[in-house]
């Protein structure tokens, strides 16, 4: 059980512990009770309803993804503060998969899932992991996923994903920790100013670029630059950092959603 | 400390009688009738045509906004249900349209009917971490009835209406002094559970309820007899009728009018309580209340309030 009172102050700082990085591919038809759901939903939207093409598919929902995750994370703390999720495409089935964490983890945690937020929702969700931490540790569940029912037309510049994937962040308590921001309502040009003035002030030892920046900054001569791959819009980022020199102690990680106009920053030192 | 700055309604006008309804959908005669007679349902509102976005932008212009559009740094829609095909969402067009340019824009889900209360504590925290007290924060909470697992659950018909709730952090009212929340992952597949789960669920919700609504209490540092309202989600009239006799609260301090006229409308039965109560002169400055809510998936939650 979770209980608080009203008082939220400002958070303390967060540490990457440790990231864990996992794809899918083999996944499983849908239950027959959700053809009704989507048929409706189409409906309501007025797009086609595709029965033939839903019963084809195979996929991972979130619950399955993060649940044959847990494991990799290797073992736990005794507690786990708050386990949050960020997502850009919705989950395959609506289901419930923070209810499954609450159980799963040690702790009893609360969770609780970002989205319609782009690019960007992990960085919305490392604030909120920061918020409800309190002493405790916490979880970013990013994730990825392919299977949207309800195929249509998406408005140019949407990132689809190509892989079901999840990045899990396992942070602990600390100070000063990592530092995130997001400023909503900028230009692509304003994004690329922000992101290399902090460049310019922090010099990090090495930058993370979302693919909403990739191409568009000239990064610093003398700061190594890890791409995120294409095709992972809440996930890529996370799993670039993963693979980062871990002789590169100061990051920055930046991404920018195009159609959101939202940039997410996030300074780590480790 | 985290309050409710504003709290606006929209009701669609439409009064659907709850019988010809839920024989439409099939269902028993039996079982009309426990709906009516025993949970205690009459009617429900339905906007005809139109998704949520449509819901929204009316409780929206309920809210008086107008010179604090650069106040609102969060735009937070507090979802039950999947009811936009990807990548569409109401919020950027409401964000856009509403003069909220300097919102970060979002969704927070997870804990269904029970995410309003849950956005309100995200956007207390949110807003303290930002460190400045006149930031808000927006809430819309409400869900149209597209589909049959949103037209009927097991204790409740379901309604549409929507909630617009400004949040901010220095508020003189309405000020935030506790929320408990629980979910139980033995249900994280309902409304798909099988019969046997569906039997343990009514077993546990009773308990959990009280349980929940003590937690509140206790970290208020309140005891029932202190409560003014229980705002509660509107299920099963003789439910609250046994919660109220399990914690010792007179049963006509929960506010269950809005249940035969409104119906479950989702996450919003709070905050529509709220504002029947404010009308019928209910509240009084220094009054505490709990709002409560229990979500799909299933998670409890109860949030407490001086008024």
């Amino acid at each position: 059980m979770y209980v608080a009172n009203g008082s939220a102050g400002v958070p303390g700082g967060l540490r990457l512990d440790r990231i864990v990085t996992r794809s899918f591919t083999t996944g499983r038809a849908y239950e027959p009770a959700l053809t009704e759901y989507f048929a409706d939903l189409a409906e309501h939207h007025g797009l086609p309803q595709r029965a033939a093409h839903f019963a084809e598919l195979r996929m991972n929902t979130f619950t399955s993804m993060v649940g044959r995750t847990l494991d990799a994370l290797g073992p736990l703390p005794a507690r786990i503060g708050a386990a949050v999720l960020a997502h850009s495409t919705p989950d395959a089935e609506p289901l419930w998969p923070s209810s499954f964490l609450s159980g799963a983890l040690p702790g009893e945690p609360l969770s609780f899932a970002i989205a319609d937020h782009g690019v960007t929702a992990p960085f919305t969700a490392l604030r909120l992991a920061a918020a409800y931490a309190g002493t405790e540790p916490v979880l970013l569940f990013a994730l990825d996923q392919t299977t949207v029912v309800l195929d249509h037309t998406v408005p140019a510049g949407t990132v689809m994903p190509t892989e079901d994937r999840v990045a899990v962040l396992l942070l602990e308590p600390s100070s000063p920790g990592l530092a995130v921001r997001e400023l909503p309502g900028m230009t692509p040009e304003d994004a690329v100013a922000v992101v290399l003035a902090e460049l310019t002030t922090s010099r990090p030892d090495a930058v993370v670029l979302g693919t909403g920046l990739l191409g568009h900054c000239q990064v610093p001569t003398g700061i190594p630059v890890v791409k995120a791959r294409e095709g992972l819009p809440c996930t890529g980022l996370w799993t670039a950092l993963a693979d980062t020199d871990p002789q590169a102690h100061t990051l920055l990680l930046a991404d920018y959603d195009p159609n959101l106009r939202s940039l997410g920053l996030c300074h780590l030192t480790r | 400390m985290t309050s409710l700055e504003a709290v606006a309604v929209y009701v669609p006008p439409e009064r659907v009688p709850v019988e010809p309804y839920l024989r439409e959908l099939g269902v028993a005669d039996e079982k009309v009738k426990l709906y009516k007679q025993f949970f205690g349902f009459s009617e429900i509102r339905r906007e005809p045509g139109g998704t949520a976005l449509e819901l929204m932008r009316a409780a929206l212009g309920e809210l008086d906004l107008a010179g604090r559009e650069d106040r609102v740094r969060y735009l937070v829609q507090a979802a039950t249900i999947l009811s936009a095909p990807y990548p569409r969402s109401p919020l950027h067009e409401l964000r856009a349209e509403f003069g909220l340019h300097r919102a970060t824009a979002f969704s927070l889900s997870q804990h269904a009917c029970a995410s309003g209360l849950l956005a309100v504590d995200v956007c207390g925290r949110l807003l303290a971490a930002d460190d400045d007290p006149d930031a808000l924060a927006l809430v819309l909470v409400g869900e149209k009835t597209f589909t049959e697992v949103a037209r009927i659950a097991d204790s409740a018909v379901m309604s549409e209406g929507m909630a617009a709730v400004l949040v901010g952090t220095g508020g003189p009212r309405d000020r935030l002094l506790s929320y408990a929340t629980r979910s139980y992952a033995e249900f994280d597949r309902a409304p798909w559970l099988t019969p046997e789960q569906g039997t343990r669920f009514d077993k546990v919700y009773p308990v959990a309820l009280v349980e929940i609504l003590r937690a509140a209490l206790d970290e208020a540092g309140l005891a029932p007899s202190d409560v003014a309202l229980v705002l509660p989600h509107n299920v099963n009239r003789l439910s609250w009728y046994r919660v109220a006799k399990t914690l010792g609260l007179p049963k006509d301090r929960i506010v269950l009018g809005n249940l035969p006229e409104y119906g479950h409308s989702f996450g919003a039965d709070s905050f529509l309580g709220y504002r029947s109560a404010l009308d019928l002169g209910r509240l009084n400055p220094g009054d505490h209340y709990v709002m409560t809510a229990v979500g799909l998936g299933a998670t409890f939650a109860a949030m407490v309030f001086r008024h």
